[in-house]
């Protein structure tokens, strides 16, 4: 049940209605009621696996809480989180395990295979696993007391408008929450509508647009020129941000429509000026995480240049491996850390180059010069995410660079010949367009919402109206209707 | 005063909301035989002497106001293209629960079909026209799968897609220039050109035997039995009618054999429910058909074509059940005028096909 589903809807309007009229006290109860509920109708086998995460968390925070920071403790600490890493590695990694032992012991002439299991990812476990290790270490490590609730430790790990796709809340900020006073009449509902709408428009109108090319060029890269490749990668770094942005927007609209506030998860990372600012504002929940409870705990940038190093990387090749099982994901984790290896040792030349030539690096074109780059940085590394095998990968960078053939853009509607009409072209552009405007804005205006609510109620109202039947009309989703089938061939 | 002003606003809001969201789905909804049908929701007339139901065939092949100017007959076409018997059954169900009619003429053309109510299209072709009140909710319930009920509640999802074909007619009043029925002059190939029956229909239509018959799917029988007693418990004469036609796509094997075939069986099945039956196969000498130019193409009648079935049809009705002629009837005062308005369309469609007929003559000559 995905929030694009008119289901998810009827099921949030009944759970919204119930909330709004049970008291106080009640309200975390229907809350947890339905993200069980919700995570049953999803996956009901992986409900097992969440509880089983939720009951040792739960049990161990109770001993970590009252227990002082001696061996026992840390065994138990390094024991719990080594479980829960294990059950995600049981469904997300055995088989990327398996299938590259059983490459080795065919490389080395050994016969035996293997066999990969069977066992479907359940939905949100990457998410809730490590929320439930957030938890779990700040529970350790003093930060904040155990939960007396297990009914609200399940509901931190299984809230529903974030089980799906994140953002990965931390404890504090959610627990914080949950006893808060919830009235209906203190919901900022026009940001709630406004964001939510917002998210849909960013994933149905634009990133499943964007996603139609993309699949279309990729999947036939050999009939296309390298030009059409690179704009095939371009096109897919905005889809990815669409897509991931407009979930978390969504998220965080439904999340507030329950008066919890969620916290940012984008902020414009296209816009940073270095790969540094790209990871302060790309998927901020999860590479807060890392940066908290690895790249800080393995001594971060303490103890010299090399061991900074070798924790950047390991930083980024787990944030890889989180990403997906998969070396392409490993590739492109290990690059953005290489990327900022190198940033990190030209740091110092860069700037003695930038003194010698009398670089003025504080005006707006060495800023759009820095963020060009990070883009295609960026940009580059995303096509290693994209494309699962490495062959293909390599065939395509192959041909964007020794097949450009710029010359067929100007071949008659060689833009309509990528997987979307004409039509379907222009409203994709002219919603990116949109969408650019609205990141601009958001750049340069600080808070763009409020200054929208300040503007008057028809404005607003005329706003909204175009966004929601934007997303409706516009839309990439559903079998839907077949021009085709009806066209009657005959009258 | 805060608490109100609040609520206000927050009802004011979603009223707005489904006030739009009605006004797109009216706009977004595919147009295809939705003009004829939904006028006759509009239609002030409550005793009609005669409803007909079925497919495309029947839809070009019956012209309601012939049947007035002719015979007095006060009828309404709602057949729609590609209907299958089981979408005909609840299009009747509908129907008669707001406009009674002492005869009800159904179509066989689609005996032929074992899928349960046909492509998802035709199916929202019907049901999407009906208004809520007159059945549409039955017939959801008991036609749709519960997982495609939103596609017909809220069908803005389903036709959002259809961004891209919308035309000026989408956005223009509906009306209907004959009672439902869509006469045509000829049909056009998918390129566009114009077919022309006297190229094709050199020889005339080959005919099975009576004799000759072929197994009707049980699909379709079983709602032939739902028609025949649902018109059993409503008091309602029903008549059933083969329309000519020259080959139908899924049985057409070189001439229609098939589809003939199981319209001669039909006769058998008439014959134990006691209903009556005409195959205008067996008739095309009595109404002095000519394919030539009685045939807009291989399936369906030509406006010629639709005013012999008419004409005949029309008799047929007078003489077995004794209607009378209602001119003069205050509430049907404006039909005489839409007859002739008709008229001077018709006279449009011979001129064109006449055109298009000198245009492929011109080519060949050249």
């Amino acid at each position: 049940m995905s929030f694009s589903s008119l289901y998810f809807w009827l099921f949030l309007i009944i759970v919204l209605l119930i909330y709004y009229i049970l008291p106080q006290k009640a309200k975390w109860v229907e809350l947890l009621t339905a993200s069980v509920v919700f995570y049953l109708l999803c996956d009901i086998r992986a409900c097992v696996c969440l509880l089983l995460i939720a009951l040792m968390i739960f049990f161990s925070a109770k001993i970590l809480e009252t227990g002082k920071e001696n061996i026992s403790s840390k065994i138990l600490l390094i024991t719990i989180v080594f479980m829960i890493l294990t059950i995600l590695g049981v469904f997300k990694y055995s088989n990327f395990l398996i299938d590259n032992v059983n490459y080795i012991l065919a490389k080395v002439g050994w016969s035996y295979h293997f066999p990969n299991h069977s066992l479907l990812l359940p939905i949100g476990i990457s998410f809730y696993s490590f929320k439930a290790i957030s938890y779990i270490l700040e529970v350790a490590g003093h930060k904040r007391k155990a939960e007396k609730s297990l009914g609200k430790i399940v509901l931190y790990l299984a809230f529903f408008p974030q089980i799906m796709a994140g953002p990965i809340e931390r404890p504090d900020h959610f627990f914080a929450q949950v006893d808060g006073v919830k009235k209906f009449c203190n919901v900022e509902w026009e940001r709630v509508i406004l964001q939510t709408a917002w998210g849909f428009f960013e994933k149905l109108v634009i990133a499943d647009r964007l996603g139609i090319l993309v699949d279309t060029i990729y999947g036939n890269y050999e009939n296309y020129a390298g030009w059409q490749l690179a704009f095939a990668s371009i096109c897919y770094t905005l889809q990815i941000l669409c897509d991931f942005d407009g979930y978390s927007n969504m998220a965080i609209g439904v999340a507030g429509a329950f008066g919890f506030n969620t916290m940012k998860n984008f902020n414009l990372p296209y816009f940073s000026l270095s790969i540094k600012e790209f990871w302060g504002k790309w998927h901020i929940s999860l590479s807060s995480w890392f940066k908290d409870y690895l790249y800080i705990p393995l001594g971060g940038n303490r103890n010299g240049r090399l061991k900074k190093y070798r924790n950047l990387l390991i930083v980024f090749l787990c944030s890889g491996l989180w990403h997906g099982a998969g070396w392409n994901f490993m590739i492109w984790g290990g690059l953005h850390g290489i990327y900022q290896i190198i940033g990190d040792i030209t740091g110092p030349i860069k700037k003695r180059l930038v003194s010698l030539l009398h670089i003025s690096t504080d005006v707006a074109s060495y800023k759009l010069l820095q963020g060009i780059i990070t883009f295609f940085l960026v940009n580059f590394a995303w096509i290693f995410f994209r494309i699962e095998d490495m062959p293909t990968t390599w065939n395509i960078i192959k041909r964007m660079t020794r097949n450009f053939n710029l010359g067929t853009i100007f071949t008659k509607d060689v833009f309509y010949s990528m997987g979307l009409d004409e039509k379907d072209f222009c409203v994709g552009i002219f919603a990116l367009g949109i969408w650019l405007f609205i990141s601009l804005m958001q750049k340069y205006r600080s808070n763009l919402m409020d200054c929208f609510k300040r503007q008057n109620l028809l404005f607003r109202w005329i706003v909204y109206y175009m966004l929601i039947f934007g997303v409706i009309i516009f839309g990439v989703y559903g079998g839907g209707y077949s021009a085709s089938n009806f066209i009657y061939v005959s009258f | 005063m805060q608490r109100i002003k609040w609520i206000i606003k927050s009802v004011s809001f979603i009223l707005i909301f489904f006030i739009l969201f009605h006004a797109a789905t009216g706009i977004f909804q595919d147009k295809t035989c939705a003009d004829e049908y939904k006028v006759f929701w509009e239609e002030k007339i409550d005793n009609y002497d005669m409803l007909l139901f079925g497919t495309s065939v029947a839809r070009g092949g019956v012209s309601p106001l012939d049947l007035w100017h002719d015979y007095g007959i006060v009828s309404y076409n709602l057949a729609m293209s590609g209907q299958t018997l089981e979408l005909n059954y609840y299009n009747i169900k509908s129907a008669i629960k707001f406009r009674k009619p002492k005869i009800i003429v159904a179509d066989v053309t689609y005996i032929f079909n074992s899928n349960q109510y046909g492509a998802e299209e035709r199916r929202h072709q019907l049901i999407d026209n009906m208004p809520w009140h007159h059945g549409k909710m039955g017939t959801i319930v008991s036609m749709i799968k519960p997982e495609e009920w939103k596609d017909y509640f809220l069908n803005l999802f389903f036709y959002h897609s259809r961004w891209k074909d919308l035309t000026a007619k989408d956005f223009t009043q509906i009306k209907s220039l004959n009672k439902g029925c869509n006469l045509a002059s000829f049909s056009r190939d998918a390129n566009g050109n114009f077919f022309d029956a006297r190229v094709f229909f050199s020889e005339p239509l080959p005919i099975i035997p009576e004799t000759e018959k072929q197994e009707i799917p049980e699909a379709a029988l079983e709602y032939v039995r739902k028609i025949v007693e649902l018109c059993k418990k409503e008091e309602i004469e029903l008549v059933f009618v083969a329309y000519p036609c020259y080959a139908w796509g899924e049985v057409n094997h070189g001439d229609g054999a098939e589809l003939q075939k199981m319209w001669n069986q039909f006769y058998d099945v008439a014959a134990e429910y006691d209903i009556k039956y005409i195959n205008y196969m067996h008739e095309l000498d009595r109404i002095d058909f000519d394919p030539c130019e009685d045939l807009a193409d291989w399936r369906h009648l030509s406006y010629t074509g639709a005013e012999k079935v008419t004409n005949d049809l029309g008799s047929f009705l007078v003489s077995e059940y004794g209607l009378s002629d209602r001119h003069g009837d205050p509430q049907l005062s404006e039909w005489d005028a839409q007859w002739e308005e008709l008229e001077e369309y018709k006279a449009g469609l011979g001129r064109q096909k006449e055109r298009e007929r000198e245009k492929i003559q011109e080519g060949g000559e050249g």
